[in-house]
């Protein structure tokens, strides 16, 4: 624990900006003094709220993001104390918590693929019966995204809206870095196929071929 | 643009603040082992996530029956495929694939490739195109049916072919798409004999007799070669075959014509218009060619036979 800290004035006096340590500081200390994990989750629990939203809507967003922070305290003792930033780690344990609704994120893309109409993004639309009006290659897009295989596209958005880099995703899944690479080829390939001919598939032979 | 570009910007209006302080209370309410626990209840997504999607009932026009020629050739293949035994895969075998898709606008193979499939759907593996090394990841997926779910399920269909496309319509894995009734059972039976990677024979039987009483279904013996050059034997159904799609298109179910093993699907539009999805497509255009190459049931990942 770093010696600078203040002595602890319960969680709700803790802002980031009293405490200028470093994630791995910060897990290091609430070994210790646990309450000050909510540091952690006042730096970047918006960041995973919305990525978790964007994949499942903004009400199973808050029971994930809570478990996620939920599930990184539990494991704190295991963090990687050579690693200064949490964010990596939190974004794998989003990945995986997100990967047990999944047949909810791919009926949600199919959704919108069939019918133009997002429920996701309805989710954090004021006035339910306003339908959100999706982009022109939303359709395409969301098909090709429900057809990835679970890994493939686990990979693709740590990328695209996580920004995490490519070893920082490795980090995150717990996988080699060829891998991510391989996936990431593979992810990008299949959406950029989707979106140049526009067109979907019969009846997912793609995913059917790749996932028996 | 290209597509990370459009991904980026894919549902990007998707809030950037934090969530209820109710989520931060449990948090701390966990870090705060001697305190006494309170309940915190917070509202469940699932019913906004899963919003129910209404599809407009289509009445189903009476067409003429299948032509002699469908059942007597599917009755044949569905002896043939009766008689080839095929066993039930042990949960720790793997099923081979090796699949390629036409590129847009008859480009080269966009997708060319091979994975490997535990039969029991608990991992998957496949090699980067510039690598042989087989990488074997664990697969979570509860979207998409294993192949042992999918054999079980098909022992379960039905002899009549009658109750059997109603079974596909209520408990089928796979929803068929299009716009009357006759061009969703197509679908669902072809999305049968396409997803599932290993077929139990009598059901694979069962399900060449029940296509060819889906009115519409014709047989083309002189279909052009498939992807890969093979000659094929195409059953076809002609019609809007997609949902929210208001073209006719010619389905093309490609078959090995000695075996009747599949081969490959192929689409092609009868007439101008828009795809589902919005994209244009021009009367003629093949707008979907797909073919399974070749598949096996071996005993780890990486072997081909």
């Amino acid at each position: 624990m770093e010696d600078g800290a203040p002595p602890d004035q319960g969680p709700d006096a803790m802002t980031p900006t009293d405490l200028p340590e470093d994630d791995a500081a910060v897990v290091a200390s609430s070994l210790t003094d646990p309450p000050r994990f909510a540091l952690l989750y006042d730096r970047y629990a918006a960041d995973i709220h919305r990525f978790v939203a964007r994949r499942l809507g903004t009400g199973a967003a808050e029971d994930v993001t809570a478990d996620v922070f939920l599930a990184a305290f539990r494991g704190r003792s295991r963090y990687d104390a050579t690693r200064p930033t949490a964010r990596p780690w939190l974004y794998g344990i989003a990945a995986n918590l997100v990967g047990k609704h999944r047949r909810s994120e791919v009926r949600g893309l199919r959704a919108l693929a069939r019918t133009g109409t997002d429920p996701v993004a309805q989710s954090w639309v004021e006035q339910a019966d306003e339908r959100v009006t999706a982009q022109a290659h939303s359709a395409p897009l969301a098909r090709a995204l429900a057809d990835l295989s679970a890994g493939d596209r686990d990979v693709l958005l740590l990328v695209a809206w996580a920004d995490l880099g490519y070893q920082e995703v490795a980090d995150a899944l717990g996988i080699p870095l060829g891998t991510v690479r391989s996936r990431l080829h593979r992810a990008r390939c299949q959406v950029r196929a989707a979106l140049t001919d526009h067109h979907p598939h019969p009846h997912d032979t793609e995913e059917a071929l790749r996932h028996g | 643009m290209d597509e990370m570009t459009l991904l980026r910007e894919f549902r990007s209006d998707a809030p950037d603040t934090a969530p209820p302080p109710a989520v931060r209370q449990r948090l701390l309410t966990e870090t705060l082992p001697r305190s006494p626990r309170r309940p915190w209840h917070l509202a469940a997504g699932a019913a906004v996530a899963a919003a129910a999607v209404t599809v407009a009932l289509v009445v189903t026009a009476v067409g003429p029956g299948a032509s002699p020629s469908a059942a007597e050739v599917l009755g044949l293949a569905a002896r043939t495929v009766a008689a080839t035994p095929v066993e039930r895969p042990a949960d720790d075998q793997w099923v081979y694939q090796s699949y390629q898709f036409a590129g847009p606008q008859g480009e080269a193979p966009s997708v060319l490739g091979e994975a490997w499939t535990r039969f029991d759907g608990t991992e998957f593996a496949d090699h980067a195109s510039d690598s042989t090394r087989v990488d074997v990841q664990p697969l979570v997926d509860d979207e998409t049916p294993t192949p042992a779910e999918w054999w079980d399920f098909l022992t379960t269909l039905p002899a009549d072919p009658e109750a059997l496309l109603a079974r596909l319509r209520t408990d089928g894995p796979v929803d068929g798409e299009g716009a009357t009734q006759a061009a969703r059972d197509f679908d669902a039976v072809t999305a049968s004999l396409t997803n599932a990677p290993v077929l139990p024979p009598q059901a694979h039987a069962r399900l060449f007799r029940a296509l060819a009483t889906i009115p519409g279904v014709e047989i083309d013996e002189d279909a052009a070669p498939d992807l890969a050059g093979r000659d094929v034997l195409a059953v076809v159904f002609t019609g809007e075959t997609q949902d929210g799609s208001a073209v006719r298109n010619r389905h093309e179910l490609l078959l090995d014509p000695s075996t009747y093993a599949y081969r490959g699907d192929r689409v092609t539009a009868l007439e101008d218009g828009t795809l589902a999805g919005g994209s244009p497509v021009s009367e003629g255009e093949r707008w979907y060619d797909g073919v399974l190459v070749d598949t096996a049931v071996v005993d780890r990942p990486g072997l081909t036979h």
